[in-house]
């Protein structure tokens, strides 16, 4: 019998979540042993996937550019199974924040703005580099996905089920409860007077960090992470996207946080001044997710024109 | 959803001309019957009317119906008609919706004939879509506890202890200060009719000391409520007064020997009391306490000398804060009110000049047991004035302070005014007011005798400046007098302030501990202004006196007997239905964050064991946790996502 194989399509990504495979540690010659790695560019010298007989394919990292979004047809075309693995590939990811400014607001500021930058001719390159989208998206805009692992990266014990899951022929399913559901954290009242950043404050060990005015995204976050990060006492920053019907992180926070404020209204901060306590609302609630949520993008007209009133 | 094909009946009522002099009825009937499921769709003058209400019946029994909308008014005025109509055919009450096409639509939209017939197809068109969503839903019963909570004792609180006690009911009367008795127990006078205000309340304050059923709980706050209507866990604490209440004779003998002296709040700060005392005489219970803010200390080193004199041996100097538990079936909220605080209003001088003085401190001062015997004297140089000016309206009806109008504050200035007249003769008042309320009953006729018989002087106009004289020690006040059209400048001797009343100290904290909301003067809110004046919107709850809003003795008494009624039906039938309309948790979903509950206004959600619980009899169905839910795992059974998706649908659907 001959063993199913893996093939890794790597796209606009950091490289972590293939780093991530290599975690299993223990569990990864076991890997090798039951499926046949045929491709994955951080340990082999291909530029595409094989033409046939891959099983399963992982895409890591979203699409940036056209180039990807050829790559990207090619491994759903060529595996029966496709996988987006990991939050760049499920959502966006980090990258997606791009979606705050144009393609050329962009390349401006890369090749032409940057203090660092020496282009006297102010040339942006445009020959065999492949050319931009306007912007980040989540693979699932182009082709059908089969299975979603988020995490930023996927943690390895989630992906050695996966892996045994796909072995064994099972579905897949993350439970679709959020992240506070394996949060060790004790939650008793909810009745914050003020939003403070993390790392400005002493952090109490026992306590549900969201309570202690810290935005911990769990409450909007997909769980099934072990709740790794509030573990450790840092909020979680939402990497394994909104679940399903969470649909928009952003959204579903601002209404949390209008929940956990105190109640009295003698005692409760003016709204302005939350908004003020939360610095950077985009990149602290959609940090992974922008490319996927309910605006996708900004509404670049009027971020140029905020631009230029600032200017001006 | 049930499997049956909804077969929905539509009624649109004509509300007289309410609805129908503005929506063009026949083009709406004639729209509604287009829509999907709609099988019914009748107009009629009044749709609550039993004509109206057999219209339903009937065209059920003809067509089948099994879903009913009626177009009409507001669902909190004949929801529960309706609902009955549809119980009384052997229907599910909630299979039913009300489109609100008059409070919604006709009302705010008189002169809008076109836009308006266009938002009642909407709205119908929602209430259609909905109806088609609903799901039978089965009302519960919850047995009710054989006890009333009382909070407050004032003439309000008072009462209500009374009729419940006398209905045979077990009462705790719960009142923050030494002694019950509140407002009244300071007045001197009552208007209309003069009498002696103690004399009409000690009477009722002695009852409640002596009443078998009552147990009063002085110098004690309510500090947690927990449960639902009929079942609430209310947690009191007592407060120590280091005077054991049984044991203390009040024979004053404390008295002789305490060595400090502290301004008397009773009488207003106008004369003293000792560091331990009783607030007045007629005070219930009749019993010392120690105010241990004064006290030099309650041990042999610092003082002790009160401990030494009681012979009863009554007093105790290691009492503790003792916290109760008691089992509540309903819970009646008396707390009154709390005078304008004259500072405030910084023109009027209040605190600058020692003869500007409020009217309540005029109320102890006419009183035969005040601290001046019932003697007017100016407080600057204790002799007696020639003319009293008395100032309207202050921190009432005015922007900066309060809007409302305090009520009762013309009626005491009428009242005082004439009490002064009877006693001094020589001595002028002369009232400069807005326009002078006296709207109950006897009332203008009090004003009018007033006027006439006892010679007291109105100037109509709000008063601009209270300052002190430059050539006398008296007082002067700067005017316009809008009936000549002229500024007018007077002296007098006193100045009175008619301040108004406000809502309770920490009405705010009680109203979280109570589960219940405060309308955006401060009062409590009552459930509906004109029909339900008493109740709040959490069930078993009621509000009656002062507390509810600005009101004299007749009307706290009344709306105190009123509550005490309602609350006793509750009581005596022992068993309340409760609406099911109970959010429901989706355990599969729930991360047990807590965000619920700590959205919920009623206290009826709790996390417990990592996922959402809710209290059935506690929730409202208000399904403010639906909305602050991240993950959409809990939603009012009345309310289902299913159902406000439908609406919105049909909402944006484009109007045929
Ligand atoms: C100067 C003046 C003159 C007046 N003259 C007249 C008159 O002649 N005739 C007339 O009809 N009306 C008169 N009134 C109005 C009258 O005082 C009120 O109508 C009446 O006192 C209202 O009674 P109440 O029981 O609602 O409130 P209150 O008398 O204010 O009693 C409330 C009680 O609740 C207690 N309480 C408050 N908060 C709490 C808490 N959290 N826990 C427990 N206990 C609490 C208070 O200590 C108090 O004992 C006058 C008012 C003023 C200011
Ligand atoms: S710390 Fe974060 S993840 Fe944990 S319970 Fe609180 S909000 Fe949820
Ligand atoms: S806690 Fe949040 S940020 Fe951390 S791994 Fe889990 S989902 Fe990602
Ligand atoms: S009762 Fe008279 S004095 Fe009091 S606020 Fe109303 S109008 Fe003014
Ligand atoms: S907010 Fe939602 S997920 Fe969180 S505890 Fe309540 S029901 Fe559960
Ligand atoms: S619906 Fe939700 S928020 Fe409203 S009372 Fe019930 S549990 Fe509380």
């Amino acid at each position: 019998m001959t063993k199913p194989s893996l093939a890794v399509e790597t796209l606009s990504i950091c490289s972590g979540c293939e780093i991530a495979i290599l975690d299993l540690h223990q569990a990864l010659p076991g890997v090798l042993d039951a499926i046949d790695l045929k491709y994955i560019q951080v340990l082999m010298d291909f530029r595409e996937p094989p033409k046939e007989g891959v099983t399963v394919g992982f895409v890591s990292g979203g699409v940036r550019n056209e180039e990807q979004v050829e790559l990207l047809h090619k491994i759903r075309e060529r595996s029966q199974i496709l996988v987006a693995f990991g939050a760049c590939s499920a959502f966006g990811g980090i990258p997606g924040l791009a979606n705050l400014h144009t393609k050329d607001e962009l390349l401006q500021e890369v090749y032409i703005d940057t203090v660092s930058t020496v282009n006297p001719k102010g040339v942006i390159p445009h020959k065999v580099v492949p050319p931009l989208l306007e912007e980040v998206h989540p693979i699932s805009d182009f082709v059908k996905v089969d299975y979603v692992l988020p995490g930023c990266p996927p943690p390895p014990k989630l992906i050695a089920e996966l892996v045994t899951c796909l072995l064994e022929g099972k579905e897949f399913r993350l439970e679709p409860k959020t992240v506070c559901d394996q949060c060790p954290l004790t939650k008793d009242e909810k009745s914050v007077t003020n939003f403070i950043r993390w790392g400005t404050k002493k952090i109490d060990p026992e306590r549900c960090l969201l309570e202690q005015g810290f935005q911990c995204l769990g409450p909007v976050t997909q769980g099934g992470c072990e709740a790794r990060c509030p573990t450790a006492l840092a909020p979680c920053r939402g990497c394994f996207g909104p679940t399903e019907s969470v649909h928009d992180q952003a959204a579903k926070m601002i209404g949390a946080i209008g929940s956990v404020v105190i109640q009295d209204p003698t005692k409760a901060p003016a709204p302005e001044q939350i908004v003020k306590e939360i610095p950077d609302l985009v990149g602290t609630y959609l940090r992974f997710s922008l490319a996927a949520s309910t605006f996708k993008k900004a509404l670049h007209t009027n971020v140029v024109k905020m631009k230029k009133g600032v200017k001006a | 959803m049930s499997t049956e094909e909804p077969k929905i009946g539509v009624f649109i009522c004509h509300c007289g001309s309410n609805i129908a002099g503005v929506i063009d009825i026949p083009q709406l009937v004639e729209y509604t019957a287009t829509l999907p499921n709609v099988v019914v769709a009748e107009d009629y003058r009044y749709m609550c009317s039993d004509p109206g209400q057999d219209l339903i019946r009937e065209r059920a029994r003809e067509k089948g119906l099994n879903r009913v909308v009626v177009a009409a008014c507001s669902p909190t005025l004949h929801e529960p008609t309706f609902r009955r109509v549809l119980e009384s055919m052997g229907l599910n009450p909630f299979f039913f919706d009300m489109s609100n096409i008059r409070e919604h639509c006709s009302w705010v939209h008189t002169h809008e004939e076109e836009a308006a017939l266009e938002k009642a197809k909407d709205l119908v068109r929602m209430a259609v879509a909905r109806a088609a969503e609903l799901e039978p839903l089965v009302q519960k019963e919850v047995d009710v506890k054989a006890s009333v909570l009382v909070v407050g004792a004032g003439i309000a609180g008072i009462q209500a202890a009374l009729d419940i006690a006398d209905a045979g009911y077990k009462v705790y009367l719960v009142e923050k200060e030494p002694s019950i008795g509140g407002h009244m127990a300071q007045l001197d006078k009552t208007f209309p009719t003069l009498d002696c205000s103690s004399c009409i309340l000690t009477p009722k304050m002695s009852l409640i000391g002596q009443h078998p059923n009552i147990e009063l709980l002085t110098y004690s706050e309510v500090r947690e409520v927990d449960g639902f209507v009929g079942n609430f866990k209310v947690k009191v604490e007592r407060k120590p007064r280091f005077v054991i209440e049984d044991k203390c004779t009040a024979c004053a003998d404390c008295l002789e020997v305490c060595p400090v002296n502290v301004p008397d709040e009773f009488n207003t700060g106008l004369g003293w009391r000792k560091a331990i005392y009783i607030p007045f005489a007629q005070a219930v219970p009749n019993a010392y306490i120690i105010d241990t803010e004064h006290c030099l200390g309650m041990t042999p080193i610092a003082c002790g000398k009160c401990k030494d004199s009681c012979e009863a041996e009554a007093i105790d100097y290691e009492m503790k804060p003792e916290i109760l538990e008691l089992d509540i079936g309903a819970i009646i909220v008396t707390t009154g009110f709390k005078l304008f605080n004259a500072m405030e209003q910084l023109e009027y001088g209040y605190g600058k000049y020692p003869d500007v003085m409020t009217n309540l401190e005029m109320e102890r001062m006419l009183s035969a047991a005040g601290p001046t015997d019932g003697k007017i004297i100016r407080p600057s140089s204790m002799k007696k004035p020639k003319d009293i000016a008395y100032i309207q309206c202050v921190g009432s009806r005015n922007e900066r302070y309060n809007n409302y109008c305090s009520r009762v504050c013309c009626m005491a200035a009428l009242k005082q005014a004439r009490q002064i007249r009877e006693k001094y003769p020589d001595i002028n008042v002369t009232i400069f007011y807005i326009d002078m309320r006296a709207f109950g009953k006897g009332y203008e006729e009090f004003y009018e005798s007033t006027s006439r018989e006892y010679g007291v002087t109105f100037v109509r106009g709000r008063v601009a400046e209270v300052r002190g004289s430059f050539d006398s020690d008296r007082i002067v006040i700067r005017a316009e007098d809008t009936l000549l059209g002229q500024p007018v400048e007077a002296e007098a001797d006193i100045v009175v302030l008619s301040c108004g009343i406000q809502a309770a100290e920490n009405q705010g904290d009680l109203a979280r501990v109570l589960g219940i909301q405060l309308s955006a003067d401060g009062f409590f809110l009552e459930a509906h202004p004109k029909l339900r004046p008493v109740e709040t919107n959490t069930d078993g709850i009621f509000i009656a006196g002062a507390a509810q809003g600005p009101k004299d003795i007749p009307d706290s008494v009344a709306q105190a007997k009123g509550a005490a009624a309602s609350a006793l039906t509750m009581v005596t039938a022992g068993r309340v239905k409760v609406q099911p309309y109970a959010a429901v948790v989706n355990e599969e979903l729930c991360a047990g964050c807590g965000i619920c509950e700590a959205s919920c206004p009623y206290g009826a959600v709790k996390v417990v064991d990592n996922v959402a619980q809710v209290t059935e009899a506690q929730c409202k169905g208000c399904g403010t946790c639906a909305a602050a839910c991240p993950n959409e795992a809990i939603a009012p059974q009345h309310f289902t996502m299913d159902q406000i998706i439908a609406q919105l649908d049909a909402l944006f659907q484009e109007a045929r």
